[in-house]
C-alpha cells in the first residue's frame, strides 16, 4: 500500500531528475494553479450562496427599490459578488499560458546543454547529446500538460461568473 | 801459326776466358801466356768446383724441400681428420641440443604461453598503473613494472610475487578514500606540499578544489566545476568519519574537466553581448517597476479597505475616499441633487484616480511582449555569427560555432527569463488594481447612495 501511495512522488521525482530544475519550478506553478482551483470550487460550493443569501435579504429589506439610490446599491451588490467570485481569476489565467513558456526556458536550456557538449567533445555524438536532449524534451512535455489540465477549470468558471453574475442580476428584482 | 795469330787468339782467349776471372775480380795480370794458359786452367778447375759446390747446395736444398712437402701434407690430413671429427661432433650437439629443447618444451607445457601473458598484463597494467592517482602515493612501483613488461626472460620469483602484490593494492587501495601528502602544480607553474584526500583512484581534492592528475603528480585546474560540487567536496574533505555525499568520477577525471569547462551563466551572459544586456537591463527596469508598483497598491488596498469599513469618516488619503469626497467643500451632496449631475462627478473623480493605479502595468505589459523579441533580435544575431564561421571556415565545426550558438539560445533564455516573471507580476498587479478599480467604478455609487440613505434616516 505504501508503494501505491508514494508511487506519484517517486514518478515526480524521475522527472525532475530527467528533466532538471525547470520541471520542478513548471511542477510548483503547477501546484500553484490546483490550489487556486481548488480555491475557487471551494468558494463556488460553500462561500457564495451565503453571500448572495445576504446581499439578498439586504437588498429585499430596503423599503423601495425604484429611487436611482437604490439602482447604484444593487449595482454595487451585484459588483461586490462578481469581484469576489473572480478573484485570483488573473493570476490563475496568468498560470496557463506560463507554464509552457516555462518549459520553453527547459527546451532552451536543454539545448544549450546539447550545444555544449558539442563543443567541449567536438562531435555531434548522440550519447552526449541525449542528456540535453531528454531535457528539453521533458521540460516542454511537462510544461504542456501541466498547462492542459489547467485549462478547462479556468474556462469553467470563467464562464460560470459570467453566468452566475446574470442570474443574481435576474434575482436582484425590483 | 805466326806469332801474331797466336797471339789474336790468345787474346781473343783472353778476351773470353778473361770476363769471369775479372769478373770475380781475382785478375792477376797475366805477365806471360803460360801465366795465362795456367790461370786459365786454374780458374776453369775453380769454377768447375764451384759449379759442382752449387749443384750438391741446390740438390739439398730440393731434397729439403721435399721433405717440408711431405711435413705439410702430413699435418694437412692430420688437421682434415681432425676438422671431420669436430664436424661430427658439432652434428652430435646440434642434435642433442634440439632432442633436449624439445624435451624441456615438453616439459615446460604452457608455461612459455604463461609468461606471454604475464608480459602483455605486466605491460597493460603499467599504463594503468601511469594513469592512477596511486602512483602518486606508491611512485616507485611503475619502473618495477615496466622492467617485468620489457624482460625477456625468465622473470625471478620475487618479481612476480611483487606484480602480483601491485595489482591487489592497486584494487585494495582503490576501495579506499586516503590523505596523502603530496607536490601540487598551482596554475601559475608553482609547486607546493599540500595535503591531498584520494577518493580512490577516482577524486582527489585539496583544500576543497579538486585536482587533475598527470604525469605523476598534481595540479589545481584553472577553472572549477560548478560550486555545488566544489561546496560537496570542500565539505567532504571536512569529514574524519561516517558516511557523507561526495562526488566520485568513474572515468578519473575526464568528467569532471567536461564539467569544468562547461561555461557559468555568467560566462554565457557575456557570450550574449549587447543583445543580453539590453534584455537584462530590460528586466531589471521592469522589475525594480513592479515591485514599486506592488508595495503603492498593497497600501492603497488596506486603506481602501480600511475606508470600506469605517463609511462614515471619510479620509482623502485613498482613492475610494477622495472619490466619496469629490463634492463640494467635501460634503456629501443633498439628496436632492440630481443623480445624473453625482453620478458624472463620481466618474470623473474616478477617471482621476486610475492612472496613479495602474501606472506601470503598460510598461510590463511591453516588457513582457519585447522580451522574447529582443531574444529572437539576439538568436538571429547568433545564428548569423554561427553562419559567418560557416562560411570562414567551411565547416560545420562544432567548437567554432558554439560562440555563436551559446549567443543564440543565452538570448531566448534571457528574454524568456525576463517575460515569464513580469508575465507573473504583471497579473498580479492587474488582479490588485483591478479590485480597487471596481470598487471605485461600481460600487461607489453604491455606497454613496447608502452613505446619503444613512444620513436622511439619521
Amino acid at each position: 500500500m505504501p508503494e501505491v501511495l508514494l508511487a506519484p512522488f517517486h514518478a515526480v521525482g524521475q522527472l525532475i531528475i530527467a528533466g532538471g530544475p525547470l520541471v520542478l519550478w513548471i511542477l510548483l506553478a503547477g501546484i500553484l494553479m490546483w490550489t487556486l482551483i481548488f480555491e475557487r470550487l471551494w468558494f463556488f460550493q460553500t462561500q457564495l450562496s451565503p453571500m448572495v443569501t445576504g446581499l439578498l435579504a439586504d437588498w429585499k429589506g430596503r423599503p423601495e427599490h425604484q429611487s436611482w439610490a437604490s439602482h447604484q446599491v444593487r449595482k454595487a451588490m451585484i459588483s461586490r459578488l462578481n469581484g469576489a467570485m473572480a478573484e485570483n481569476m488573473p493570476v490563475l489565467k496568468v498560470l496557463i499560458p506560463m507554464c509552457p513558456l516555462l518549459g520553453l526556458v527547459g527546451t532552451v536550456h536543454g539545448m544549450l546543454e546539447v550545444f555544449d557538449s558539442m563543443a567541449i567533445l567536438g562531435s555531434a555524438d548522440a550519447r552526449t547529446m541525449a542528456s540535453g536532449v531528454s531535457k528539453a524534451m521533458n521540460c516542454t512535455m511537462t510544461g504542456l500538460a501541466v498547462s492542459v489540465t489547467g485549462m478547462y477549470p479556468v474556462f469553467h468558471f470563467q464562464s460560470a461568473i459570467r453566468k452566475q453574475t446574470e442570474l443574481l442580476a435576474d434575482r436582484f428584482t425590483f | 801459326m805466326n806469332f801474331k795469330t797466336l797471339k789474336l787468339t790468345a787474346a781473343l782467349t783472353l778476351g773470353v776466358i778473361g770476363l769471369p776471372a775479372l769478373a770475380q775480380q781475382a785478375p792477376a795480370t797475366a805477365k806471360t801466356l803460360d801465366e795465362l794458359l795456367e790461370q786459365v786452367r786454374t780458374a776453369d778447375a775453380r769454377d768447375a768446383k764451384a759449379n759442382t759446390d752449387r749443384e750438391a747446395r741446390f740438390a739439398a736444398a730440393r731434397d729439403q724441400q721435399g721433405k717440408l712437402l711431405g711435413e705439410a701434407n702430413a699435418e694437412k690430413t692430420a688437421l682434415e681428420n681432425q676438422a671431420a671429427a669436430l664436424a661430427r661432433q658439432f652434428e652430435a650437439n646440434d642434435s642433442q641440443i634440439g632432442e633436449l629443447t624439445k624435451a624441456r618444451d615438453i616439459k615446460a607445457g604452457n608455461l612459455g604461453e604463461l609468461f606471454g601473458v604475464m608480459r602483455q598484463t605486466a605491460g597493460d597494467f603499467a599504463t594503468v598503473a601511469r594513469n592512477s592517482m596511486l602512483t602518486a602515493q606508491f611512485p616507485d612501483r611503475v619502473p618495477q613494472i615496466d622492467r617485468l613488461a620489457q624482460t625477456k626472460t625468465m622473470p625471478p620469483m620475487e618479481d612476480l610475487n611483487r606484480f602480483w602484490f601491485e595489482m591487489q593494492r592497486e584494487m585494495t587501495e582503490g576501495g579506499k578514500i586516503s590523505r596523502i601528502q603530496a607536490k601540487v602544480t598551482a596554475p601559475d607553474g608553482g609547486q607546493t606540499e599540500k595535503t591531498v584526500l584520494r577518493v580512490g583512484p577516482f577524486v582527489a581534492i585539496s583544500e576543497g578544489q579538486f585536482l587533475e592528475y598527470g604525469g605523476g603528480t598534481f595540479s589545481t585546474p584553472p577553472k572549477q566545476p560548478p560550486s555545488n560540487f566544489g561546496g560537496i567536496a570542500g565539505d567532504f574533505e571536512e569529514e574524519g568519519s561516517g558516511y557523507h555525499a561526495m562526488v566520485v568520477d568513474p572515468t578519473r577525471g575526464v568528467l569532471l574537466s567536461l564539467f569544468s569547462q562547461r561555461p557559468s551563466m555568467v560566462d554565457r551572459v557575456v557570450e550574449g553581448e549587447a543583445v543580453g544586456y539590453i534584455i537584462i537591463a530590460l528586466g531589471l527596469i521592469g522589475t525594480l517597476v513592479a515591485i514599486y508598483q506592488f508595495i503603492y497598491l498593497t497600501i492603497t488596498s488596506a486603506k481602501v479597505n480600511r475606508q470600506l469599513g469605517n463609511l462614515s469618516n471619510l479620509a482623502a488619503d485613498n482613492p475610494l475616499g477622495r472619490v466619496l469626497l469629490s463634492f463640494k467643500g467635501g460634503n456629501a451632496p443633498k439628496a436632492t441633487e440630481d443623480a445624473e449631475v453625482v453620478e458624472l462627478r463620481i466618474s470623473e473623480a474616478v477617471l482621476k484616480e486610475l492612472p496613479p493605479l495602474e501606472r506601470g502595468q503598460s510598461f510590463l505589459k511591453l516588457a513582457v511582449a519585447a522580451g522574447p523579441l529582443l531574444g529572437l533580435v539576439g538568436t538571429v544575431v547568433g545564428m548569423i555569427h554561427t553562419f559567418q564561421v560557416i562560411t570562414e571556415s567551411g565547416s560545420g565545426d562544432p567548437k567554432l560555432m558554439a560562440a555563436g550558438i551559446s549567443m543564440a539560445m543565452i538570448a531566448t533564455l534571457l528574454g524568456l527569463g525576463i517575460a515569464i516573471p513580469l508575465l507573473f507580476a504583471n497579473s498580479a498587479l492587474q488582479s490588485r488594481s483591478k479590485r480597487i478599480t471596481q470598487i471605485l467604478d461600481e460600487q461607489s455609487t453604491g455606497l454613496l447612495a447608502e452613505l446619503i440613505e444613512k444620513r436622511t434616516h439619521a
